[in-house]
């Protein structure tokens, strides 16, 4: 599934990892485990669950993802042109068109906060969140520099659908 | 309508002030003549003390916006616009959080270079512990940014801030700093500046925080006296309590700044350089009116305070857990402070006296505890002279014996020739799977040898190299120097028969060994015999570079490396200078010279039109010092005396004169610490994680029988959450986190087989 974008926030996103001893998961010690195991990380980083493996993570793909984000404003006929399939084609930062009506598969607005669910591809992967809010919104960007600018989009990857 | 930007100093006063805070509308502010309303910012908060107020679309004298920011959303702001942006995120795990309202001072330690760098030093991790145990007393970190992000922190008016809870350094009452090397004296007033703190310590106000910096380079503060309110001058355990605790019962007091100063320079250790009057000498230098003078305990100068023992409650074992890669990613314990080998060039010989030794039981539980909390792979034995350390055999019995540091990579830097005994080669070679062993013969030649006190012979070294090759290391690295007093060609003939002699030696086990000679170059130091030499002019030192550098042209068993002359020079101005150096350093700062230690960014050019702009001569270095003369850092009695290194400076011109022994056996040479060698701490084997001595074949036999079956292991699957400034952790920093969690678990990552295992 890739590496996440610098600067994108998720709640859902997953490893696999394979240790020279057992772990206890037993649901009266689970919520300490993952507690200990999260101690190092930086603030902001945390384990909110463990199960075991029995198949490699990479045979499973999601098919699509929930991404979170607040516009300063939305556009009143955002939802009139998704359900009329009239977003535009945008190009990514390789120049790869990306058709909106396609990757877009719904939209919540709850109270001025929005949530797409976004197809995934056939190696898990969506098309970047970045790019797909700023069609949308109707936001320019220039995506040979989609590094720099889609990172002050403060997106969050909240589940994923398998 | 217009863009502008306004700072309120005390935005919660007014804020409170308010009625509407927080409900729609917000609340109506005058500022600057204009009337203007306040938004609150959705994720504004109460407790956030640090914000300032971005003024958007100002009408004239009409009505505006405001929108609330914390330093944490400006952050958020700035981070990817910046190359490294996990250098500045802050939110460390094993932070130290407190209550800032119920401290009796808070300091916030300041490192003046980058991230990776101070989160690699020793240092800061100590005081960071010492000043945190204590329940009334905060210490916070922060680092210099690199340009991007000072930048950044300019574009959006975000003042430094410390990383565990992104308040701004100008609001603790002291700011700390450390100086390891002189390098970074530029960037000095640039961390002051990006503080908003007045750089100039004349210029400071009673409200700003006392600054006052440590480390290495006391041995002459000078160039830098005036930046700084404060120095602690030697060992900061203790010193740093009593000073935070002046500073933050003077605040309580309600004294003036000018009294809490006054106060401070009654500590023993603390010098105050603003109560230090200085005068000009006969050679024009700045100098101390006052030099101190008499014996260490009733000397009138400031006293190099020293620990009497390497207290193992004073080492720290939950360290700041970095957000990325450092200089060095290892969990340090400090076996031994002070070496008293005598090299009459060496400073830190002088400064770092008597030689105290933690005692190997706890450096074992230290070490231990210590891995556990960090997930560190590697331990470091730190120490000026590892080898000397007088149970390192028994430590490194201990080490093999015990399967916890199976893991763990162990280090021993600093190993002095005449230490690295067939034993220790066999033994380090078994456990470390013997790869590179590193010397510090200093020069070739056994006249300079002799000259600068470094007792050991040519044959000295070849015996360590035949250890080394014999036990199966294939490298071994030659620290060493140019630059000493008298040196001539005969010198750098004698340097280049050693590596010869060296490769002969290494090629009768290994035809590919590699020697790799680093060539620095003398820069003559404060508190050292040599304080009285001049610095070698740039033809000379070129030209025995140049020596060495062509005997191995293309050798296939030889790599030079050597230092550049301008960085070498611009030291050896530091090292020595005067209070004379700080308005060039300012001026330097001003023209963009900061991270000097940054060899990429050195620009010699730039610091010739700085000499050129300020009138600064530095053609003293070439000076040989007057045998009377008082020196700028004289006001500083360090435990040796200037008599002692004088007298040994006369000994190294001295053909006849007998070498000076490492006194830490029991030779006192009365250099001026009381004591006469009853100051001196050695620690013995190691009683309760004693071990049995095996031989190098048994210690790889232990290794590979405890080795972990990895046929057997367990997969998971991991969900977890990446919020807040976390988001611009990279994708590899954070997987490293996922290897260091199950460390610390005690439950290692399975290792794919290979010639370099990685997880």
């Amino acid at each position: 599934m890739g590496a996440l974008p610098l600067g994108m926030e998720t709640y859902c996103e997953l490893i696999s990892v394979e240790l020279l001893k057992p772990l206890d998961l037993a649901p009266e010690n689970l919520p300490n485990l993952m507690k200990e195991l999260s101690r190092p990380f930086p603030r902001g980083m945390e384990i909110v669950n463990i199960e075991p493996l029995k198949e490699k993570l990479s045979k499973h793909f999601p098919k699509a993802m929930v991404y979170r984000y607040t516009p300063e404003a939305i556009p009143a006929d955002l939802m009139e042109r998704f359900n009329s399939k009239t977003f535009p084609t945008v190009t990514n930062h390789r120049g790869q068109e990306i058709d909106l009506n396609q990757h877009v598969l719904s939209i919540e607005n709850r109270e001025g906060t929005l949530y797409l669910k976004v197809k995934c591809n056939d190696q898990g992967t969506t098309a970047s969140p970045f790019v797909i809010f700023a069609g949308i919104l109707g936001i320019s960007i220039d995506p040979a520099k989609l590094d720099e600018v889609s990172r002050r989009f403060l997106v969050a990857k909240m589940t994923m659908e398998w | 309508m217009r863009d502008t930007r306004v700072v309120i100093p005390d935005p919660f006063d007014k804020l409170r002030a308010g009625s509407g805070r927080g409900s729609a509308g917000g609340v109506m502010l005058e500022i600057n003549g204009w009337t203007l309303e306040m938004q609150t910012d959705p994720h504004f908060r109460e407790d956030d003390e640090a914000c300032s107020f971005v003024v958007h679309g100002v009408t004239g004298g009409g009505f505006a916006k405001l929108i609330v920011m914390t330093i944490l959303e400006k952050i958020a702001l700035a981070l990817p616009a910046v190359e490294s942006p996990a250098r500045y995120m802050g939110g460390e795990a094993n932070s130290v959080v407190k209550d800032h309202s119920e401290m009796l001072c808070r300091m916030a330690f300041v490192f003046p270079d980058t991230y990776e760098i101070g989160m690699s030093n020793n240092g800061i991790r100590i005081l960071y512990h010492v000043i945190n145990r204590e329940s009334d007393l905060l210490c916070e970190v922060s680092f210099a940014p690199w340009d991007d992000m000072a930048a950044e922190m300019k574009r959006l008016d975000i003042p430094l801030y410390s990383y565990a809870t992104y308040t701004p350094v100008r609001d603790f009452e002291v700011v700390g700093m450390t100086l390891q090397t002189e390098l970074n004296f530029t960037n000095v007033p640039y961390v002051l500046e990006l503080a908003r703190i007045p750089a100039w310590q004349k210029d400071r106000q009673e409200n700003d925080p006392i600054v006052v910096a440590g480390g290495p380079s006391m041995a002459n503060p000078e160039p830098v006296a005036d930046f700084f309110d404060a120095f602690m001058i030697g060992d900061g355990e203790k010193v740093m309590i009593d000073f935070l605790r002046c500073v933050g019962e003077g605040r309580k007091a309600g004294l003036s700044r000018a009294e809490i100063l006054k106060n401070l320079s009654k500590i023993d250790g603390v010098y105050v350089p603003s109560l230090r009057p200085v005068v000009k000498n006969e050679f024009g230098a700045i100098v101390p009116a006052e030099p101190a003078a008499g014996a260490y305990a009733t000397t009138n100068g400031v006293r190099r305070l020293f620990i009497p023992k390497m207290d193992p409650k004073d080492y720290p074992v939950k360290n700041l857990i970095a957000n990325m890669q450092l200089v060095h990613n290892r969990f340090s314990v400090e076996v031994m402070r002070g070496c008293a080998q005598g090299c009459r060039f060496c400073q830190a010989g002088i400064w770092y006296r008597p030689c105290r030794e933690l005692d190997p039981d706890d450096v074992l539980d230290i070490a231990k505890a210590g891995l556990l909390a960090t997930g560190e792979r590697e331990l470091g034995l730190l120490s000026l002279s590892t080898a000397d350390y007088k149970p390192v055999e028994a430590l490194t019995d201990s080490i093999i014996d015990d399967p916890f540091y199976d893991h763990v990579d162990v280090s021993l830097p600093s190993i002095r020739v005449n230490s690295f005994g067939q034993t220790l080669a066999g033994k380090i070679a078994a456990l470390k799977g013997g790869r590179s062993a590193t010397f510090a013969p200093e020069t070739g030649s056994e006249r300079i040898r002799k000259m600068i006190n470094k007792t050991i012979s040519d044959q000295d070294m070849y015996d360590a190299a035949e250890h080394a090759f014999s036990s199966g290391f294939n490298k071994i690295k030659l620290y060493t120097m140019i630059g000493f007093p008298t040196e001539n060609e005969e010198d750098m003939q004698a340097f280049c028969d050693l590596i010869f002699n060296l490769v002969k030696i290494g090629r009768k086990y290994n035809r590919g060994i590699q020697i790799a000679v680093s060539i620095g170059i003398l820069i003559p130091k404060s508190f050292t015999a040599l304080q009285w030499a001049p610095f070698m002019d740039k033809e000379t030192a070129l030209g025995h570079i140049r020596f060495v550098r062509e005997k191995f042209f293309k050798h296939p068993n030889v790599k030079i490396n050597w230092a550049a002359w301008e960085t070498s020079f611009l030291e050896a101005i530091y090292s020595r200078g005067d209070r004379s150096l700080a308005p060039v350093i300012y001026e330097a700062y001003k023209q963009g010279i900061i991270f000097e230690s940054d060899s990429y960014r050195f620009n010699f050019s730039k610091w010739e039109q700085v000499w050129q702009k300020t009138g600064y001569d530095t053609s003293w270095v070439y000076r040989e010092r007057d045998k009377n003369e008082v020196f700028p850092w004289d006001f500083i009695h360090a435990g040796t005396t200037k008599q002692y290194l004088r007298r040994e400076w006369e000994k190294a011109f001295d053909p006849n004169s007998a070498p000076v022994p490492n006194c830490k056996w029991g030779d006192c040479q009365k250099c001026g610490i009381p004591g006469f060698g009853d100051e001196i701490r050695l620690a013995d084997n190691p009683v309760r994680h004693k071990a049995p001595s095996r031989t190098p074949e048994e210690i790889k036999k232990l290794v590979a029988d405890r080795r972990p079956s990895q046929k057997v292991s367990y997969s998971y699957k991991i969900t977890f959450k990446k919020t807040g400034l976390s988001r611009f952790l990279p994708h590899h920093n954070m997987l490293s986190f996922f290897e260091r969690t199950f460390l610390c678990a005690g439950n290692p990552v399975k290792f794919s087989e290979g010639f370099s295992p990685k997880p």
